[in-house]
């Protein structure tokens, strides 16, 4: 296995020496070449001869194309193509669950910022001019902005199964694709269909538009291969869907359509669909030469789908005890113009939908909605995210109804080991949420301000808007679950090489996989299991290519879990057939043989050899293609079934000072628990609970896309506002290890729950300082201030 | 700098102004994002101007002083030198901005949240223009700044220059900003100044407001005569995603209020 060469700045193969395996906390290799600003991203890649593509896109959320003309644009000097639509080689759709979005728009545009037509130029400012030289001419309709009324829903308690069948809105421009407006509808019946309870409380809830807000941004190489193939290097969270998709719209097969992963400036979901692959790739093979596309901010706000925004409502019931009845639950999520991942999302919001509690009766319709609002799809903690802030909110309403400690109501009702999830899935691996809950209360709570507190350390911080008066502190809990992995009947896999030889006198192994590294910091747990397994300090770990097998998506909390699965299987293959061929060389019986620090050790006679010398010339190379348990697709009626492979738990604990008078928050402190099964690399897990907690945090007080009749209005990083270190609190985190028996080493994914459980946290905690309602993420000042 | 529309970038000095062109100052809003319908940038640096100038009259600040260099100087014991940081600091940007960003900029490109529009308006500053011909006007920077985006600049002319008036920067001040975010873009900015002599307030509210406001009071009003006069002067609160209207005039009200309580107890 060689690297292989490409453009400037294409990946080139990870080599550091990691000198330590699993459980510990080696540099990563990528690390310092990143803190250096050495790293090459997808959008530093180059080559001779390289034009530029940029898109042209729409300016309005719905509208009918009457015409397109390229004529002024391809007369333009410096451009090479103009193509639309017409010029799509095979299929014109494609779509990770549904082919339902238009490589470029066909006749009908379906949200703002839709592409339309590409260019390629010998500059990017020429491509951008030639593109505002396009004339399309454009039916415009009202955009349909409501998920709710694009299902045909004008009141809360209507249910339709059929969509636009009852609907008012189910005239012909109304249905925006041909099968109607519901993406799906996720039905959950648990128990009794009209239980009784002693308490009931109730509420509705809503959650805006997020978006991942990854740094860098859309982009990529395409280069034609003269053969009539095409070479991508891009920057992806999947390598093998896009590929497939790439070779639907280009009518080529696999092997002429070859995709390797550019360095990638941060994903979180935002990169599962495609953006300019097929663009790229359009132009190259049209023009012969190698073209690169790189977004600009305000166009990757365009270029890739956001979270769900929800609107809910809930109904909770319990005994005067505390003891939970049942839940009822309506979950409506805004797909936007296209299914993208919605299908999963509706998955989890509706079998995630009412949290970590053991409750006999359920009944839960999660829809999702076509609008012609931006495409929704992955982003971190999907589904699960928007309904925590409800049932959250719905549990704190529920203590404080029945005069009990919030906490104390969770953990009265904590899903533990062996019992049921919603779905009547029996939880077969630790389920310690009561744990979680007990550790964060036992953490002490940050000291009450002082009166002369430093202005940095209050809402507003130094800009002297307060000091201290109509400052009120509160404190909330949250907790949370996610599935780990692909869940509801997916054939979710990964595919590992690995390689054993010596090179140099050193035993070296490479690993290849095609799953992507998109900072999260696989590529060091690739090496730490490969070191672990084979007892070697070399460890190469190969660009991220298709040339092996499908890694599936970095998404779902799954890679360590199933990528990490096939290296280590792949490496007990490889380690079995060097033992073998050590044992044929030495007379040594396997069994009494092991591989540590580049020896071959006999638990007799000590080492009797270095693993290079003993293997020789011989290479050892084996490919696995690791499956983890299967599961199955929910029964359509009751959403019954082994829907996950595995269950992930964290809490958080919030505490906030509120400017009550301004509606300034200040977050004081936000500390968390989490259960990882194991920490195969414990710096990078509480990076993971970091990062997460911050996106959590953004959520809830400060991120969200604003739409306004179906046209964002903020995108940009000024308009846009993410959690910077000033905005975030310093965590306490505990990190629990309760294997679980059905995983590789135990583990269980890390990065999604933070992200769920954080941000209802913090906006318990302001409903706590204000005893104000609070039922809209992010909280935004006028909310406080009820202005 | 991606500007492929540029042809030239000309001595300011020498330069006609003639349609396509854009006075070159610090060229962060300028470099920031493509500027189709330009042709040529007359660099003000050229003009070789004194950043800033103490006399007995005041303050000049030449439209090329950069916000680095009004931040690190130092003043004559001026009661209202402390807003010079003060604003500085309101500024969003990196390290880099804040060394290259210029007070005239800050002014021209009129946005709401232009801490420079606030520090000058604040203690009364007026604007130098330097016309095409050669003429000269002179603005109150209150007036200068029309709405978001706009100013009464006419095409060709330039801001030379802004004098603060030596009588304002003799007050005392009190400062107020506040965004959504820690370093962000301001929601809103209140700056009271009171005059030592004979007790004179006045507060002038920008970033919340799409121009500067000014409320003049010959003594400190208490808060009822704060409130009315600012219900009277009825300002047009900004709207984006920095804060919505009534938002905005709900914390204009309550930092006002602070602002009033601030200099009442001097």
């Amino acid at each position: 296995m060689t690297a292989p060469t490409g453009p400037a700045g294409a990946p080139r193969g990870l080599s550091t020496q990691v000198t330590a395996g699993v459980g510990s906390s080696p540099r990563r290799p990528d690390g310092t070449p990143k803190v250096k600003g050495e790293f090459a991203y997808s959008s530093d890649m180059w080559m001779e001869d390289m034009i530029w593509g940029v898109t042209l896109r729409s300016p309005h959320p719905y509208a009918r194309i009457r015409s397109i003309d390229i004529g002024a644009a391809l007369a333009m000097p410096g451009v090479y193509a103009v193509l639309t639509h017409e010029d799509v080689p095979c299929s014109k759709f494609y779509g990770l669950e549904i082919v339902d979005q238009p490589v470029l728009a066909v006749d009908t545009v379906r949200y703002h910022g839709e592409p339309v037509a590409l260019v390629a130029a010998d500059h990017p400012e020429i491509a951008r001019q030639a593109t505002k030289s396009i004339r399309v001419d454009y039916d415009v309709y009202e955009p349909i902005t409501d998920a709710r009324l694009a299902l045909g829903h004008p009141g809360w308690n209507q249910v339709h199964n059929a969509p636009g069948a009852v609907s008012e809105l189910s005239r012909e421009r109304a249905a925006l694709h041909p099968q109607g407006n519901l993406v799906r509808h996720l039905k959950l019946r648990k128990g009794h269909s009209d239980p009784v309870a002693d308490v009931v409380v109730g509420g509705e809830y809503e959650v805006g538009m997020q978006d991942q807000a990854f740094l860098g941004p859309e982009s990529g190489l395409a280069v034609p291969t003269g053969d009539g193939g095409v070479e991508l290097y891009v920057a992806t969270q999947w390598l093998h869907v896009d590929q497939r998709q790439i070779c639907a719209a280009l009518g080529l097969s696999p092997e002429k359509v070859r995709l390797t992963l550019a360095g990638v400036g941060g994903a979180f979901g935002g990169r599962e669909d495609l953006s300019m692959h097929v663009h790229a790739c359009m132009l190259a093979l049209h023009t012969g030469k190698p073209v690169k596309m790189v977004y600009n901010r305000e166009e990757s706000f365009f270029g890739h789908v956001h979270r769900h925004p929800a609107v809910m409502r809930f109904e909770h019931g319990a005994d005067r005890a505390g003891t939970l009845i049942y839940v009822k639950a309506e979950i409506y999520l805004d797909g936007g113009a296209y299914a993208s991942s919605t299908p999963a999302v509706v998955g989890n919001a509706g079998t995630m939908g009412i949290g970590p509690y053991i409750v006999p009766n359920v009944q839960v319709d999660a829809y999702g909605a076509y609008t012609n609002n931006p495409p929704c799809g992955a982003m971190r903690g999907f589904g699960s995210v928007q309904a925590a802030f409800a049932y959250e909110a719905q549990m704190d309403k529920l203590a404080a109804e029945l005069g009990m400690d919030p906490v104390e109501l969770r953990c009265r009702n904590a899903l533990t080991e062996g019992s049921q999830a919603p779905t009547g899935q029996v939880i077969d691996s630790p389920a310690p949420v009561e744990e979680l809950l007990r550790r964060l209360q036992a953490i002490q709570l940050p000291p009450q301000r002082n009166a002369d507190a430093d202005l940095r350390d209050l809402p507003g911080g130094v800009a002297n808007t307060t000091h201290g008066e109509g400052v009120m502190r509160g404190v909330g809990y949250a907790v949370a679950y996610k599935n780990v992995g692909f869940s509801e009947g997916f054939d979710d896999y990964s595919t590992a090489r690995v390689r054993l030889e010596a090179v140099a006198g050193e035993a070296t192994v490479t690993v290849h996989t095609a799953a992507a590294e998109v900072g999260q910091g696989l590529v060091t747990v690739e090496q730490q299991i490969a070191r672990t397994e084979l007892g070697v300090h070399a460890v190469v770990v190969h660009p991220k290519d298709t040339q092996v097998g499908s890694g599936g998506s970095t998404s779902a909390s799954r890679q360590t879990y199933v990528t990490g699965g096939a290296v280590k299987a792949a490496c007990e293959k490889v380690r079995e057939r060097a033992l073998k061929a050590i044992r044929q060389r030495t007379g040594h019986a396997t069994a009494d043989l092991r591989l540590d620090s580049g020896k071959v050790i006999s638990e007799r006679e000590g080492v009797i050899g270095t693993l290079a010398d003993l293997l020789g010339d011989e290479v050892i190379d084996e490919t696995v293609e690791w499956h983890h348990r299967p599961t199955v697709a929910v029964d359509p009626e009751t959403g019954q079934g082994f829907a996950h492979v595995q269950y992930a738990f964290s809490a958080h604990r919030a505490v906030v000072d509120v400017d009550t008078e301004l509606g300034l928050v200040k977050v004081v402190a936000l500390d968390c628990v989490q259960d990882v099964g194991k920490a195969v690399n414990p710096q990078a897990v509480v990076g993971q609970i970091q990062g997460g907690s911050a996106q959590g945090l953004g959520l809830a007080v400060m991120e969200e896309i604003l739409i306004s009749g179906g046209k964002i209005k903020n995108p940009s990083f000024t308009d846009y506002l993410i959690p910077t270190i000033l905005d975030m609190p310093p965590m306490r985190i505990e990190v629990l290890e309760y294997a679980d028996p059905h995983a590789p080493y135990g583990l269980r994914g890390v990065g999604e729950p933070p992200t769920i459980s954080s941000g209802p946290a913090i906006v318990a905690a302001i409903r706590d300082a204000t005893g104000l309602p609070l039922q809209r993420v992010p909280v935004r000042p006028e909310h406080i201030t009820g202005t | 700098m991606d500007l492929p529309g540029i042809t030239e970038v000309a001595d300011a000095r020498l330069g006609i102004w003639r349609p396509g062109d854009a006075w070159l100052a610090g060229g962060t809003w300028l470099f920031s994002e493509p500027q189709p319908a330009l042709t040529r940038l007359l660099d003000l640096h050229a003009f070789g101007w004194t950043a800033l100038q103490v006399s007995p009259d005041g303050l000049d600040i030449a439209a090329t002083c950069t916000l680095a260099e009004l931040a690190r100087q130092e003043f004559p014991p001026w009661q209202a030198a402390s807003l010079v940081g003060q604003c500085c600091a309101a500024l969003l940007g990196s390290f880099k901005v804040w060394n290259t960003a210029t007070v005239g900029g800050n002014i021209c490109l009129a946005l709401p949240a232009g801490p420079m529009i606030s520090l000058t308006a604040a203690l009364d500053g007026v604007a130098e223009i330097w016309g095409t011909g050669g003429a000269v006007r002179r603005i109150p920077v209150a007036d200068f700044v029309t709405g978001p985006g706009r100013c009464r600049l006419r095409p060709g002319e330039l801001l030379r220059s802004v004098h603060l008036p030596i009588g304002a920067l003799q007050c005392a001040t009190a400062f107020r900003q506040l965004s959504l975010s820690a370093l962000g873009r301001s929601a809103a900015v209140v700056i009271g100044r009171r005059s030592p002599s004979d007790g004179a307030l006045v507060i002038t509210l920008t970033a919340a407001t799409t121009r500067p406001v000014q409320l003049r009071f010959p003594a400190p009003p208490g808060p009822d005569g704060l409130l009315a006069t600012l219900a009277a002067a009825a300002p047009r609160y900004h709207d984006d995603v920095h804060g919505a209207p009534a938002w905005r005039e709900a914390i204009t009200r309550q930092l006002a209020l602070e602002v009033l309580d601030e200099l009442e107890r001097l």
